[in-house]
């Protein structure tokens, strides 16, 4: 079963009180909530005790003044009720409102603060889901859920009281019927809950045949199966017809089996306090209160069973909250991390395992992405990365921003070993541009700037004169301030980079951090790119997943990375020199650049 | 049996002109969105071509009618699909009625039986979102094993072996040399290892056909087909190193 379909207990007294703590900072809200229901309940109930009076004792001696006066305190109580219904309304909103705003929150910023491993794990939707869905049904549980089940219960309770205050014999009378009521609503509820279940389950089997077979259409007609997945769907569609046709039914079997027991209750008042009046022991207006008490309790007890409902998806939506708040997958800041302020740039790697799978006990060799890999940088030089595929290049750039944590050995920036720096610091000395160049929704300006407040305007202006992206950007409409849409979907491939080496700039790291795309873009753009590239690695320290034969070139060293290890070093004529991977690889990805426009460098 | 393909789909495909002969295994080369899959896919017509003609037989596959035409084509594509049922549905899926020795020679055949043998649940092990996880490589063989089923007279693997480790595709391949003595098999691959065993190998490029021959003919050739084996050497050597 999917981890949606869950309809887990009613009540969890463990998560109840979490989910109760969320509640804690608005406890004097709430409080007034409670309180503000128990008024509400205290009028509602005493209504039908303003009909008694006026029918026993203002209609019955004549009383015309009499009867003036109560009708007017009548008013004044269901004005006075409808202004604290307005309060109690917006109060319980206001207070479900805030709740669910905190909680998205901490969501929010716990999700920030979890490492790539995390990521790995858990698709996006899902994630998604947690912070929309699951949080909306809490919303529901936390302003309509917890201070109605209070006023539910006081406007039972209250009308137990006055019923009680009035005649005892009739109470009975009249409450008689609900077990029956009670033992009904149970039933309904049981069935109910399982028939939704079921629809629910059935919805997931058409959606998922339908998603099969309209994604597999072409499996089915090369094998000529239309017919035959025909009469599967059929069967699907009618165990969803008839799961429905079963959940209709208790419906339409419970409204007026509840009507009905309601009518014997009223046939019961009649008859006993009919009989009674006659002989004077029960009043009319007492008959006719209890007529108006017997309609009004089977409201709240009806509310009752469906808050019943709401908690259950409630305490569900809360575990996979909850769940999800108790992830641990971090990146771990030091408790007493070194103040590293400036850096000069200077990394080096030492003896470097890493796995992307962490070692779990009992499994002594996990996959090892990188082994034993030791090299260093001095400060301002470049020093370009060649491998083949899954040779271990992307992860070297995410443990040096420390993405992930490394198995053993150690990565220092200026001697520094990267764990004792808070990542936050780290990530601020270094500059990464990715292939997939990722823009924001925004203006260009705020694309290059990134919201740092430090760089100014002329600051982005510069840094896209000098990668060269000044051009195209006068060419929008709105230069600076054009707005870029769906994620840059209107920029080209080029433009985009440009874009990235403008960001990388203006923001001046000291450390830079290079995958260059593999895209081909024409030859202008490539030029520029060349030429923007040189100027990004002049004067920082720079490691570079090299594609360009040009970036290689002006590389003061090689690592030619295979099977997760370092196995050469050099300068490109050295390496080539030396006939060995290298040389192999340039065979096979670099040697069609030479002579190239452009590319040969 | 043999069939003609003379299409001309402008933008997909030009002036493809191929003979088949029965039995003969044809192979198809070339980059991504050279045309290779548009191209295998005319033959049981999930398009229809929009110049020329394709026989079988003969017979314009235009005047046969489709079931029969289909029923013909045992058809491995690019993107496996399986559908969530168990493993034993999915070999099925193309026939209502298989021999026990018919479903154990396509599975020998793919080397699924090797996968399942250790599965608990064995044939019957569920697949996809309410079971198990196949890998990519059991993906396939599975399809493969599915379109073996049908008994095919024509059996066409789009790329069907690309998530199969070489040890193992080199295997499927002996298999599928005896299993198609007698049928017409078209085999689209990237990799030199699968095709160079063919009758005749096309290499494709922009939807035409632009070198044509055996595995040492195109070698000898020194064209692309020539260039891509060099390449795969290469990076064979690479891994190995």
């Amino acid at each position: 079963m999917h981890e949606e379909e869950v309809l887990g207990k009613a009540y969890d007294a463990r998560l109840m009180r979490r989910l109760l703590r969320y509640l804690r900072p608005y406890r004097l809200q709430v409080a007034i909530g409670i309180l503000l229901s128990l008024m509400i309940s205290a009028f509602e109930a005493v209504r039908p005790y303003f009909t008694k009076v006026a029918v026993d004792v203002d209609i019955a001696h004549g009383d015309t003044d009499g009867l003036l006066v109560t009708s007017l305190l009548f008013l004044g109580v269901l004005i006075v009720r409808g202004l604290i219904q307005y309060a109690s309304a917006y109060l319980t909103q206001w207070i479900g409102q805030r709740t669910i705003f905190d909680l998205r929150m901490e969501i929010f910023r716990h999700l920030q603060s979890r490492s790539l491993r995390f990521y790995d794990k858990n698709p996006i939707g899902r994630l998604i889901t947690r912070v929309t869905n699951d949080v909306e049904v809490l919303n529901e549980m936390f302003s309509s859920g917890i201070v109605m089940v209070f006023s539910d219960v006081f406007t039972i309770i209250g009308i137990f009281y006055f019923m009680f205050a009035m005649d005892v014999t009739l109470s009975f009378v009249t409450l008689s019927v609900l077990p029956i009521l009670f033992w009904g609503t149970f039933l309904f509820r049981k069935k109910a809950r399982e028939a939704y279940r079921d629809v629910r389950l059935q919805i997931a089997r058409i959606n998922t045949f339908m998603q099969e077979h309209i994604t597999g259409m072409s499996v089915d007609q090369i094998f000529a199966r239309e017919g035959r997945s025909a009469d599967q769907f059929a069967e699907v569609n009618a165990a969803h017809r008839d799961a429905n046709m079963r959940s209709i039914f208790y419906y339409a079997v419970f409204y007026p089996g509840v009507d009905l027991i309601g009518a014997v209750s009223i046939g019961l008042i009649v008859w006993y306090a009919g009989s009674n009046a006659l002989e004077g022991t029960v009043t009319i207006g007492t008959v006719m209160a209890f007529v108006q008490f017997n309609e009004m309790f089977w409201r709240p007890i009806r509310d009752l069973s469906e808050k019943y409902n709401i908690l259950q998806t409630a305490m569900a939506s809360s575990e996979r909250i909850f769940h999800l708040l108790d992830d641990h997958t971090t990146i771990a800041t030091p408790e007493r991390p070194t103040d590293l302020p400036k850096v000069d740039g200077r990394i080096e790697f030492r003896n470097v395992w890493f796995a992307y799978q962490a070692p779990t006990d009992g499994d002594t060799s996990p996959e090892w992405v990188l082994r034993d890999v030791s090299f260093s940088i001095a400060r301002g030089q470049t020093i370009a990365i060649v491998g083949h595929t899954g040779a271990g290049k992307t992860s070297i750039i995410n443990l040096l921003s420390r993405f992930y944590d490394i198995q053993r050995g150690e990565i220092l920036v200026d001697g520094i070993n990267i764990r004792d720096v808070d990542p936050a610091q780290l990530r601020k000395h270094i500059g990464v541009v990715l292939q997939d160049v990722f823009l924001f929704s925004g203006t260009i300006h705020e694309n290059i700037d990134l919201g740092n407040e430090l760089i100014t305007l002329d600051r982005v202006k510069a840094a896209a004169r000098v990668v060269g992206a000044d051009r195209f950007i006068g060419q929008l409409s709105g230069g600076y301030d054009a707005d870029v849409k769906e994620r840059g979907a209107t920029l080209s491939v080029g433009q985009k980079q440009l874009l990235s080496f403008a960001r990388a700039l203006a923001h001046d790291p000291r450390i830079l951090i290079l995958d260059e795309a593999t895209s081909s873009v024409d030859t202008e753009t490539e030029r520029l790119i060349q030429a923007a590239i040189r100027k990004l690695l002049t004067n920082r320290t720079s490691v570079v997943i090299a594609h360009r034969l040009s970036t290689i070139r002006n590389a003061d060293r090689i690592l030619v990375l295979h099977k997760g290890e370092v196995r050469e070093s050099g300068t490109h004529a050295e390496l080539l020199a030396h006939n060995g991977i290298y040389r192999r690889l340039y065979e096979l990805q670099y040697r069609q650049q030479e002579g190239e426009p452009g590319k040969g460098g | 049996m043999s069939f003609r393909h003379k299409g001309t789909d402008r933008p997909v495909l030009r002036d493809i002109d191929v003979v088949v002969e029965p039995g003969m295994t044809l192979a198809i080369i070339g980059a991504t969105g050279a045309g290779k899959s548009t191209l295998v896919n005319l033959i049981p017509r999930l398009f229809d071509v929009t110049e020329g003609q394709i026989f079988v037989d003969g017979h314009d596959v235009q005047t046969i009618p489709l079931k029969v035409l289909r029923r013909h084509c045992g058809v491995v594509p690019q993107e496996t699909f399986l559908f969530s049922d168990s493993i034993s549905e999915n070999i099925r899926y193309g026939i209502t009625e298989a021999t026990e020795e018919a479903f154990a020679r396509a599975a020998d055949v793919s080397q699924i039986s090797l996968d399942v043998s250790s599965f608990p649940k064995g044939y019957d092990t569920m697949v996809g979102e309410r079971g198990i996880t196949l890998s990519g490589g059991q993906k396939q063989r599975t399809s493969i094993a599915r379109a073996l089923l049908t008994d095919p007279r024509i059996l066409i693997l789009d790329d069907a072996l690309s998530a199969v480790d070489t040890g193992t595709e080199e295997g499927i391949l002996r298999g599928l040399r005896e299993f198609m003595k007698g049928r017409t098999s078209i085999l689209i691959s990237h990799r030199i290892s699968t095709v160079k065993d063919a009758d005749l190998i096309i290499v494709l490029e922009d939807g035409a056909i632009v070198e044509r021959g055996d595995h040492d003919d195109l070698v000898a050739l020194g064209g692309r087909y020539a260039q891509l084996y060099r390449r795969q050497l290469l990076e064979q050597e690479l891994v190995d190193m």
